[in-house]
């Protein structure tokens, strides 16, 4: 029989096992500590200034600001503007800050994802946006897996931003030089690895709902493609950029339709819950195409990358052709080939964010930031 | 360690008050390596995680960055992202065979079948998701409360606890596998 693990003796014990150590060796704790001492006076020297002149650049700057309206009693405008600054500020400010923990069935939701939206359009380093998608994939994969647990069904809205994230940070990290991409793709792996044990430990059992189950099995068909994508860039860059380059194309022309079913259906979303249940059965066919896909692709390329190009042109028709037939908004079950997502292990800030919704139909967005599924 | 205290030791290190720099080097540095320590089982190289560790925090500092407070979990924190990745880049680590118990132990099976144990148990860890490692070794090494994890790890004390829960169930099963192949 299975013991609870928290009531396991043995696995307590062997635990507190590792609170024994030996003692630490005086001579390299000094060697380290005189090393510490060294880098911090060097520091000390060439930084303190710095702080206080910067504090004083900051309090002119300051300084202007405030004595500007004494000064300029004449511009009532002035403090009309200062003061609608300092109130949205606030409202705006606090709020999102609040928001930052909800849930998507919470009301500050909305503002989650909108404040998301804006750190991506804001940052134009292609490796500060590849960081952003992946943190806020990883929201994203955090949300759907607390529903899951709680016995609630993530909305399709979530799965596409969950989805149209992934692909976009694999879509950036293929933009990256070689070098770039390799680190960019390890941690992508990472992450995705990590990801799906938490499906895989995620406690549902043949007795829970269906609908849970087919998302959880969704979810990590999602993963699994997404990693598929990404070993597969690893072993050739050039491969991957292949793939994401067909898939844009058949994006492009296919994809239009689709991409405004994927806003008709988001919109429409709240009220017609039965559509939604509708797409979950047409999951399972979705589902299966994808899994035919990725069987196609490792055999493609084990032939040559120019056939395996067609091939999976012709593949990913079907799968739209099967998407389209299966919804009734053009597309958007999309468990497509899409990339993945991350966190961020190397540095012990807090996770950042997502982007937003999106052009669901299973393969990646061009747009990097691209929210709101615009073509 | 009083947290006010800790707030005012880390202005002062923002300011690069080298007093304040050496008294959370002191404070913390000894904790830190036998924390490393249980989970690399190689003496140089939880030395190496220390120096590593305040050598980023000096530059973080420096760069206007570094914890906003609960500078304890910031240290923890560093130091098991160093150990993950130490054990990303190398699938296996060199063991220190006499580094378990405290001044080599008299009896040398005893020691060999201690070590054996926590090399079990290192390794274990390390199959679990990098949120369950950090609270099971922070929690069962360590000794810290959950609402302390809790606080570190900017998290809910309810997920803290299903991490928990997740991540023991992960390693008993982990511990069967690996007995059974040992058998």
């Amino acid at each position: 029989m299975k013991t609870e693990p928290q009531k396991d003796p043995i696995l307590i014990e062997r635990l507190e096992k590792m609170q024994v150590t030996a003692k630490r060796d005086p001579h390299a704790a000094a060697a380290t500590r005189a090393a510490f001492l060294a880098e911090a006076r060097n520091m000390v020297k060439g930084v303190s200034p710095r702080p206080r002149s910067r504090l004083n650049d900051w309090m002119a700057a300051i300084g202007v600001v405030l004595a500007a309206p004494k000064k300029m009693r004449g511009a009532p405008m002035l403090n009309t503007v200062l003061t609608m600054i300092v109130v949205l500020g606030l409202a705006f400010g606090g709020g999102t800050v609040a928001a930052q923990t909800s849930q998507p069935d919470d009301t500050l939701y909305p503002l989650k994802i909108w404040s998301e939206e804006t750190r991506i359009s804001f940052s134009s380093d292609p490796e500060t946006k590849f960081q952003l998608h992946l943190q806020f994939a990883a929201r994203r994969m955090e949300e759907i897996r607390t529903m899951l647990q709680a016995g609630e069904l993530p909305s399709e809205v979530v799965m596409l931003r969950l989805q149209t994230q992934m692909e976009n940070a694999l879509n950036l990290a293929a933009q990256m030089p070689d070098d770039q991409l390799h680190a960019s793709l390890l941690q992508l792996q990472d992450r995705l690895q990590e990801q799906e044990m938490d499906m895989e430990q995620l406690e549902l059992n043949e007795d829970s709902d269906p609908a849970l189950l087919q998302i959880r099995d969704r979810v990590r068909t999602m993963l699994r493609d997404q990693l598929h994508l990404c070993q597969s860039g690893l072993e050739s860059p050039e491969m991957l950029r292949e793939q994401l380059r067909n898939r844009e194309q058949n994006q492009l022309q296919g994809g239009g339709q689709g991409q405004e079913g994927n806003l008709n259906q988001e919109q429409n979303q709240n009220q017609n819950q039965n559509q939604e249940q509708n797409q979950l059965q047409n999951q399972d066919s979705d589902d299966n195409l994808n899994q035919e896909q990725n069987q196609n692709q490792e055999q493609n390329q084990n032939q040559n990358q120019n056939q395996n190009g067609q091939n999976q042109e012709q593949n990913q028709e079907q799968y739209q052709n099967g998407n389209d037939n299966g919804s009734p908004s053009g597309d958007s079950n999309g468990a497509g080939p899409g990339p993945g997502d991350g966190t961020c292990p190397n540095c012990p800030c807090d996770g950042c964010d997502g982007d937003g919704t999106g052009s669901g139909d299973g393969s990646g967005n061009p747009e990097p930031g691209g929210n709101g599924g615009k073509p | 360690m009083n947290s006010t205290f800790d707030d005012e030791l880390l202005k002062q290190a923002r300011q690069f008050d080298l007093s304040a720099l050496t008294a959370i080097y002191d404070q913390y540095n000894s904790g830190l390596y036998y924390y490393a320590l249980r989970l690399l089982g190689n003496r140089t190289m939880a030395e190496d995680c220390i120096s590593e560790t305040f050598s980023h925090l000096l530059q973080a500092l420096r760069n206007g960055g570094g914890p906003k407070n609960n500078l304890k979990g910031y240290l923890y924190r560093s130091v098991h992202n160093w150990v993950t990745d130490h054990y990303r880049q190398k699938a296996t680590l060199d063991v220190d065979m006499d580094c378990e118990l405290p001044d080599s132990h008299p009896d040398t099976d005893v020691q060999v079948e201690h070590n054996l144990a926590c090399q079990q148990v290192r390794t274990a860890l390390q199959a679990l998701t990098p949120d369950q490692r950090q609270v099971i070794t922070l929690h069962f090494l360590e000794g810290w409360d959950l609402a302390e994890i809790a606080s570190s790890l900017h998290k809910p004390i309810g997920a803290i606890k299903s991490l928990q829960h997740r991540g023991l169930q992960s390693l008993q099963k982990y511990l069967l596998e690996a007995e059974k192949v040992k058998l």
